[in-house]
């Protein structure tokens, strides 16, 4: 095996163990980006951990109002293939900045709060509906559900 | 430093049985090919010019965007025919026909959509794009060929299984590219243990009755608040399960084991999760890196290795 094969394997390693680490550099993204390393080893699984009271979302015509995670996601009456959820879901992930911008870019004036704790988007031809599911701290589990109504929500 | 660098020329170099890269590559092809059909549905709205994602905004949140397809291909239909060709690239490496151009393309797309349409994309998409970089620059796995094994049972080969499979055995090639990936699948499940301690909700142990009635379930529903023995056992569970199943893959006596109680776990995860089959068939995929084969020198042999990139 060549040399240089070895040291290669080396730096890709160490720049996957950099990655763990809080507070990656410029360099780091970039070079993740490229490769295609998983560049988010701190965000991996914690995705669904949505804590959507961490960030707002500010519209065209000033309002905010905070974005919850999707209950369920239609387009004329069907449920939205994986990717398009996915896509929707990270409207509540607050671990990404770059997303954000781009949500917020994305929805910008095509976002109408209904009020309340749930709000439907109008996104092109796509409706979303959400539903609120976040939780409230130091509130048990099952108060705060039944206080809720896991079904009841739809609004 | 001379002697340094000579013992990690050592480490990466040494021989690793060449069906280990083999059966990757089949497995990754075949993920790789599901996930491709999978974007089918999504890739007018993620990828082309008639969705979400402008040029502006892919610029915004992507890198290297100059170098990615989607650039320059913004046409929903032209899309579609790419994904077309990319699918076929996957059916040619799993059948290992020009693998290393088909890994290549395969890489060219993983990047190009990854970098995209970074909010379409998912946890499995990262583990796919980051397997399909190891495999690029890897040796292929060339004595894994399922057109070969089909031409000689066509044919009707004289040897048998045993003695082919012996032969196939004795070729050996350097390991690094399979401990990069074992080292980066005891970082996926370590890092996601670690990541959920601080989380009120992992560590009491009522994670897993929000995840139910979240949209990501199926089988969600109000009578998960009469199972809090379920929701804490499936919660603690699955932090225990993923903090061993690197450990159990990784030792030769027990890797069988982690395979399955890995395998279980995703099954779980697919069962009960329908959005998330394509991540757990990229995460078992990962388990093939630490396959030993009965017959055949030892995973870790201390022969040094002396194929190339081929």
């Amino acid at each position: 095996m060549r040399p240089e094969i070895s040291i290669l394997a080396s730096l890709h390693l160490v720049f996957v163990l950099l990655s763990v680490l809080p507070g990656e550099s410029r360099f780091l993204q970039h070079y993740h980006s490229l490769t295609n390393t998983i560049q988010q080893w701190r965000m991996f699984y914690s995705a669904y951990t949505y804590r959507s009271r961490e960030f707002t979302v500010k519209v065209d015509n000033g309002e905010t109002f905070r974005p919850v995670p999707p209950r369920y996601l239609e387009k004329d009456g069907r449920k939205l293939p994986v990717r398009i959820a996915n896509h929707l879901g990270r409207l509540a992930n607050p671990g990404n900045e770059t997303a954000r911008r781009v949500w917020i870019e994305s929805l910008a004036g095509e976002a109408e709060k209904s009020g309340g704790r749930s709000y439907v988007v109008e996104d092109r031809s796509l409706r979303v509906r959400n539903f609120h599911y976040s939780r409230r701290d130091g509130v048990p589990f099952k108060e705060f559900v039944e206080e809720l109504g896991p079904f009841s929500a739809e609004r | 430093m001379t002697e340094l660098l000579r013992r990690i020329d050592r480490f990466w170099s040494r021989g690793i049985d060449d069906r280990v890269y083999g059966l990757l590559r089949l497995g990754f092809s075949l993920v790789a090919f599901l996930n491709v059909l999978q974007w089918w549905g999504s890739s007018d709205e993620l990828l082309s010019s008639a969705g979400f994602n402008s040029i502006a905004a892919a610029k915004e949140s992507g890198s290297w965007i100059e170098l990615n397809l989607f650039a320059y291909l913004r046409d929903p239909f032209l899309i579609k025919g790419a994904l077309v060709i990319f699918a076929v690239v996957h059916v040619l490496l799993f059948l290992g026909v020009a693998a290393r151009a088909c890994l290549f393309l395969s890489f060219f797309w993983h990047f190009s959509y990854q970098n995209w349409s970074m909010l379409g994309s998912g946890g499995w998409d990262a583990v796919l794009g980051n397997v399909c970089f190891i495999l690029l620059l890897s040796p292929s796995g060339k004595s894994v060929r399922p057109l070969d094994w089909l031409r000689d049972r066509l044919s009707g080969a004289r040897q048998s299984t045993a003695e082919v499979d012996a032969g196939k055995a004795r070729q050996l090639s350097p390991r690094y590219g399979i401990y990069l990936l074992r080292i980066q699948v005891f970082l996926i499940y370590w890092v996601a243990v670690v990541t959920r301690l601080p989380d009120p909700y992992w560590r009491n142990g009522d994670f897993f009755g929000y995840y139910m009635l979240s949209d990501f379930c199926w089988f969600g529903g109000p009578w998960i608040l009469e199972a809090g023995w379920l929701t804490k056992t499936a919660t603690w569970g699955t932090q225990v399960a993923e903090l061993l199943i690197p450990l159990l893959l990784a030792f030769r006596r027990t890797w069988v084991s982690g395979f399955m109680l890995g395998t279980l776990l995703h099954l779980t995860i697919a069962i009960t999760t329908p959005y998330l089959v394509p991540f757990s068939l990229s995460m078992v995929m990962t388990y093939l890196a630490f396959v030993r084969f009965g017959s055949g020198p030892s995973l870790d042999s201390p022969t040094q290795a002396t194929g190339n990139l081929k």
